[in-house]
């Protein structure tokens, strides 16, 4: 509690850290308000019936009151919807031209799109999506990537050393679960899934029974070479450009949706987390008191549970802003070719993309684009802010 | 170092295998059928035998035509009351799927040894020999797709990373030398927008406010986007045919480069100054310009020319955007379009393209490294 009270005094002081947490901070606060800020059916609403809250009803899928049975009501700040349709004012309206509305209430003051969505409730809703994504996808990945450059560090290539008839167990169980999990990935999983759920249960017995028996061997022949492994790996993922890869990994759902964009992300990012933690790692493994809990024969495990794991999670959090930032600007791109999310959702890429079809509508790029910038360039300063204080201590 | 060296080397060829086999895996499970869209390219679709268009002499037909008959890799697993050979036509595989399904038993995993005529090692050896098939989509031969689209992304990349580093260098060192404080400030907080800028955001605002002059007669500066004239085929054709059009998407991908690049050359070179030869050499009595050009510059240099291996594959990945946005048929927009109509035998080449370029261009910039600084040793990885 004292280390996150210092860190956050750390961040109070330095100019740029407070920026970037203010904007961080607005944000997350927009995007959890956005439907109580932006919606077309009023927040309250006073019926013969009593008082009701639409706008909360709706949120946990109850049907609302009809707005013609409200004696008053009370409106939300901009009275359109992200998927509210105004087609009076559809075909791309501008800030500044005028508006076909009924009261100076329902101005679209940021313009509005083909359909007559309006920009503002967009942006709005944009940032709750660009923070769901963002935080879920760098949060898988945080934790991916932390697990597999602690491994990779700690075992190096010489630590993590099994015998003969341990590996007589693993090195199969370990073949047919990866061919397993990669082929019922994609093929069998709905097809067969008593199979598949009973090898899947055999292994992981089997390689459990092993790992829970390693601590056993000490006098044992075979190194494992992890690390190699696991460089091995990054490199293969460095090879291709994240786009590319993202790209191909999309082609296989037949379905788009958020919690696919987010696997995928996670997926192609966990290596910027995993590289930090490794080279973290490797730092720490040379400090006095990991080698003295090694010396005097406490578990692997319980080092790299308690000393380790706790010891890397701080400079490993800077690894996680930046994976953030990347995350909200690959879902941008992506939505700006316009594919990964569903087409009625809009975020701020899809809302940039729609220029293509219009290049006169200035307003659909500048503000989007804005509020993206703004995300992306918060999260880097609080990314090398954090690398700071990590540093210096 | 040559250990090193031949290690470093060795390791390609296996990151290009285990890329080929990812590559592989994923296209064999997208959800679209390439023999159907080969179906479509030769015009059999029309037949009305089933729900599909097709009728199934014609689908097998091509199927075995590709190859598509042959088991897929080198051995399988499988529930031991699977057939060792499914069906190949499409409802028909639906149906057995339906009827294996129904026979919910447990079974012990049988294994299956393929040989070597299945489909990964044939298309493995057909690379090998440089024969990448042709495209599903329109019957274009992949090497000659592939190289019509490299041609402009080169053009592309190269420009526009001479022009990046050119400049980036000199306003890194001029932020560094300059006298006036204000100037180091004002060129540094360039810089970071620059690069802290969304690419496709600064493409498209460039676009939208710097080709039209709906805002002011000043604001039409450059050309606005066209399809690009297909007619030239040598790389300086292409140029002069289109090098007005080329002028503005160069100008962004190598702005965005350029705010990191001097960034990066400013870091470097206060870095240099802050070590103790370069304190010794002002003490001496050195003017500070003359510590900078004779000492600091050479030394700062070092990591940025490790950048410029780097950026290679940046800039290409960056290209997807970038040719999306000005509509140039360069490698990026290829590959995009190549995935989204399931045209595999595209997609596989410049992955492969890509991921060969990545990894020479990364042992790139170790040798310059090891090259332009004796110091360093690799020996000890």
């Amino acid at each position: 509690m004292a280390y996150i009270k210092r860190i956050l005094k750390f961040i109070n002081k330095k100019k740029r850290g407070r920026f970037s947490v203010i904007i961080l901070f607005t944000l997350f606060i927009i995007s959890l308000l956005a439907p109580f800020i932006a919606n077309d059916i009023p927040i309250v609403c006073k019926s013969n019936n009593g008082l009701h809250f639409p706008v909360v009803q709706k949120l946990f899928n109850k049907t609302h009151h009809h707005k013609a049975e409200c004696n008053w009501s009370i409106h939300p700040l901009i009275p359109y919807h992200q998927k509210s349709l105004d087609l009076k004012n559809g075909r791309f309206k501008s800030p500044f031209e005028k508006q076909d509305i009924s009261s100076i209430r329902k101005r679209h003051w940021l313009g509005t799109d083909a359909l007559g969505r309006d920009t503002f409730a967009g942006l709005l809703y944009g940032s709750s999506i660009a923070g769901r994504i963002g935080f879920f996808a760098s949060l898988l990945s945080f934790i991916i990537g932390m697990l597999i450059g602690i491994i990779s560090a700690y075992f190096g290539n010489n630590k993590l050393r099994i015998n003969y008839k341990q590996l007589a167990i693993l090195l199969p169980s370990i073949l047919v679960l990866l061919y397993q999990s990669i082929y019922g990935f994609f093929f069998g999983f709905a097809n067969d899934f008593m199979w598949e759920a009973s090898v899947f249960l055999l292994i992981f017995i089997m390689s459990g029974f092993c790992i829970w028996k390693l601590h056993d061997s000490v006098n044992s022949k075979i190194r494992v070479p992890l690390d190699n492994l696991i460089l091995w790996i990054l490199e293969v993922y460095k090879s291709i450009p994240n786009i590319f890869f993202i790209l191909i990994l999309l082609s296989l759902l037949t379905k788009a949706g958020v919690i696919n964009l987010i696997l995928v992300i996670a997926f192609v990012l966990w290596p910027i987390v995993a590289r930090y933690t490794r080279a973290e790692v490797l730092k720490l493994k040379e400090e006095n008191y990991i080698k003295s809990a090694e010396v005097s024969g406490i578990p692997n495990w319980t080092i790299i549970v308690k000393h380790i794991f706790l010891n890397a999670m701080g400079p490993a959090l800077v690894s996680f802003a930046f994976s953030f930032s990347a995350a909200i600007l690959l879902e941008a791109s992506l939505s700006f070719l316009g594919i990964g999310l569903p087409v009625e959702e809009v975020s701020w890429g899809s809302m940039l993309s729609e220029v293509r079809n219009n290049y006169k509508a200035w307003w659909l790029a500048l503000f989007p684009g804005i509020a993206i910038f703004l995300v992306v360039s918060a999260l880097n300063y609080l990314g090398e802010v954090l690398g700071e204080f990590f540093s210096q201590n | 170092m040559l250990w090193y060296l031949s290690k470093r080397i060795l390791r390609i060829p296996f990151v290009l295998l285990s890329v080929s086999l990812l590559i592989f895996f994923i296209s064999k499970n997208v959800p679209q059928d390439t023999v159907v869209n080969i179906l479509q390219l030769e015009g059999k679709s029309e037949a009305k035998d089933n729900d599909e268009g097709f009728s199934k002499e014609d689908y097998v037909q091509v199927a075995k035509k590709y190859n598509y008959h042959l088991p897929q890799f080198y051995f399988k697993f499988r529930p031991s009351h699977y057939p060792l050979k499914r069906k190949l036509f499409p409802s028909e595989k639906n149906q057995e799927d339906i009827q294996l399904n129904e026979k919910k038993q447990f079974s012990l995993p049988a294994f299956n040894w393929n040989g070597f005529n299945n489909q990964y090692h044939i298309w493995v050896k057909n690379m090998f020999t440089g024969n990448f098939g042709i495209s599903f989509v329109d019957g274009k031969l992949v090497s000659t797709k592939i190289w019509d689209a490299l041609q402009w992304t080169l053009l592309l990349v190269f420009i526009s990373l001479f022009i990046s580093f050119a400049l980036g260098i000199s306003l890194g060192l001029f932020s560094k030398t300059s006298d006036s404080k204000k100037t180091s400030e004002a060129l540094k907080l360039g810089s970071y927008l620059l690069y802290s800028i969304p690419v496709f955001w600064f493409a498209t605002i460039m676009l939208i406010f710097f080709t039209t002059d709906d805002y002011g007669s000043w604001t039409n500066i450059f050309p606005t986007v066209s399809v690009l004239d297909p007619t030239d085929k040598s790389i300086f054709g292409k140029l002069f045919s289109s090098g007005k059009l080329l002028i503005l998407p160069i100008l962004v991908t190598s702005l965005h480069a350029l705010g990191y690049i001097s960034r990066q050359m400013e870091s470097s070179l206060s870095n240099e100054l802050g070590k103790s030869y370069a304190r010794t050499a002002l003490s001496k009595g050195l003017s500070f310009k003359a510590v900078v050009k004779k000492h600091g510059f050479k030394n700062a240099l070092l990591p940025i020319i490790t950048l410029l291996s780097s950026a290679i594959p940046g800039t290409i990945a960056g290209s997807v955007i970038i040719e999306t946005v000005f509509n140039i048929p360069g490698i990026g927009r290829l590959i995009y379009n190549s995935i989204l109509l399931a045209d595999w035998n595209v997609v596989f080449a410049l992955v492969f393209l890509i991921a060969g370029i990545t990894s020479i261009s990364f042992l790139m910039s170790d040798l310059l490294y090891m090259k332009t600084n004796p110091k360093i040793h690799f020996d000890t990885d």
